[in-house]
């Protein structure tokens, strides 16, 4: 147990997992923008994110999600990995604790990974015809798995971090009386 | 503590990031959940790892992790740009393909013909696909050090002296602390 749970302070893990937790949304909605805005006439600002995200999905538009007739940032397979990410962070609590610091081993993230990778290796090899609801779920399966092994690595994070800046914290406030009396 | 190096590891993370993002047929795999983001970082971490003496932090991890994708995206973004650009035109015909509305075809093929535009938007998206990048490649830092860094981060063990070695000379000036 000793260093499953070495962050002190569950307000800690609480406010890791509430900013991993927000920034994993913050990312669903800059997905799910462009379309929306394309709907809303704002062609310029869609333009730009969806070009963005160029740089981290092929976009092939029947290989996505359509909203608004648009179809969204990022490919199936991709909102799959996103979205599962998302429903695997609001499982996290219910199956481990949030200041736990030590990852699930990583055959688990490999035999997660592995039903993905073979629909994709199968459909660019040509020896099967992968479907919309295969990737998004092989997808989907890899994102949710995904979490329990980025929520430790926060914390881990956070862990080096805040000591860090406890450190700073104290150094800072032993010098402030010193230079304010001068 | 020796000082940890985060020079090479961040160098040959973020060649990886930046080079394999932009080659012709690897590319077609930065562009599944950019893999090569996420490979960039858990390489650098690696190295880091092998290169130190002592156990690496995630902290570490997230900082080499950082440095290849600022490398990484830096690479991204030289070989990247002019390409966009040269790319322009196409890309502003495709996209006005898809929304058919007057003004913004209209628009669309003002950004294409007007070269100044051209090089404003390229560098615009190529800037927002570097930073998807530098995160992602953080992430594989931070997942590279969990994933692979075995050794604990241990206290050493207090030294023994044995009651009969004899103390080095310097009396009250230096020597074995007596207990």
């Amino acid at each position: 147990m000793g260093r499953e749970t070495s962050v002190k302070s569950e307000r800690d893990a609480v406010v890791v997992y509430a900013a991993l937790f927000l920034f994993s949304l913050a990312w669903l909605g800059l997905i799910f923008a462009p379309p929306q805005l394309m709907a809303a006439g704002h062609w310029l600002s869609a333009t730009v994110l969806y070009k963005g995200f160029s740089a981290v999905c092929h976009q092939i538009p029947e290989r996505s999600f359509h909203l608004h007739d648009f179809p969204l940032a990022v490919c199936s397979r991709c909102t799959g990995i996103y979205v599962g990410f998302m429903l695997g962070l609001m499982l996290y609590p219910f199956v481990r604790s949030l200041r736990a610091e030590i990852m699930p081993h990583r055959r688990w993230l490999l035999l997660a990974a592995a039903p993905m990778l073979t629909d994709f290796g199968g459909g660019v090899l040509g020896l099967f015809t992968n479907t919309f609801f295969s990737r998004t779920a092989t997808g989907a399966l890899l994102g949710s798995v995904a979490a329990f092994y980025l929520q430790p690595a926060f914390i881990s994070t956070f862990q080096n971090f805040s000591t860090e800046i406890h450190l700073w914290r104290k150094l800072i406030t032993k010098s402030l009386p010193s230079s304010a009396g001068r | 503590m020796a000082q940890v190096d985060y020079k090479k590891p961040a160098l040959i993370g973020g060649a990886i990031v930046g080079l394999l993002s932009v080659m012709p047929l690897l590319q077609a795999l930065s562009i599944c959940f950019c893999l090569w983001a996420w490979v960039g970082g858990a390489v650098a971490a690696k190295i880091l790892i092998s290169d130190s003496p002592q156990p690496i932090a995630s902290r570490d991890g997230a900082k080499v992790g950082l440095l290849a994708g600022l490398f990484g995206a830096l690479i991204y973004f030289v070989i990247e740009t002019p390409l966009a650009v040269w790319q322009m035109q196409a890309m502003m015909d495709t996209a006005a393909k898809i929304v058919k509305e007057p003004e913004a075809v209209a628009l669309y093929e003002k950004i294409g013909r007007t070269t100044s535009l051209r090089v404003i938007f390229a560098m615009l998206f190529t800037l927002i696909g570097s930073l998807f990048t530098i995160g992602f490649t953080v992430l594989g830092g931070m997942l590279g050090v969990k994933l692979f860094e075995k050794r604990r981060s241990q206290t050493p063990p207090p030294p023994y002296y044995p009651s009969d070695y004899p103390p080095p000379p310097g009396g009250e000036q230096g020597g074995w602390p007596r207990s």
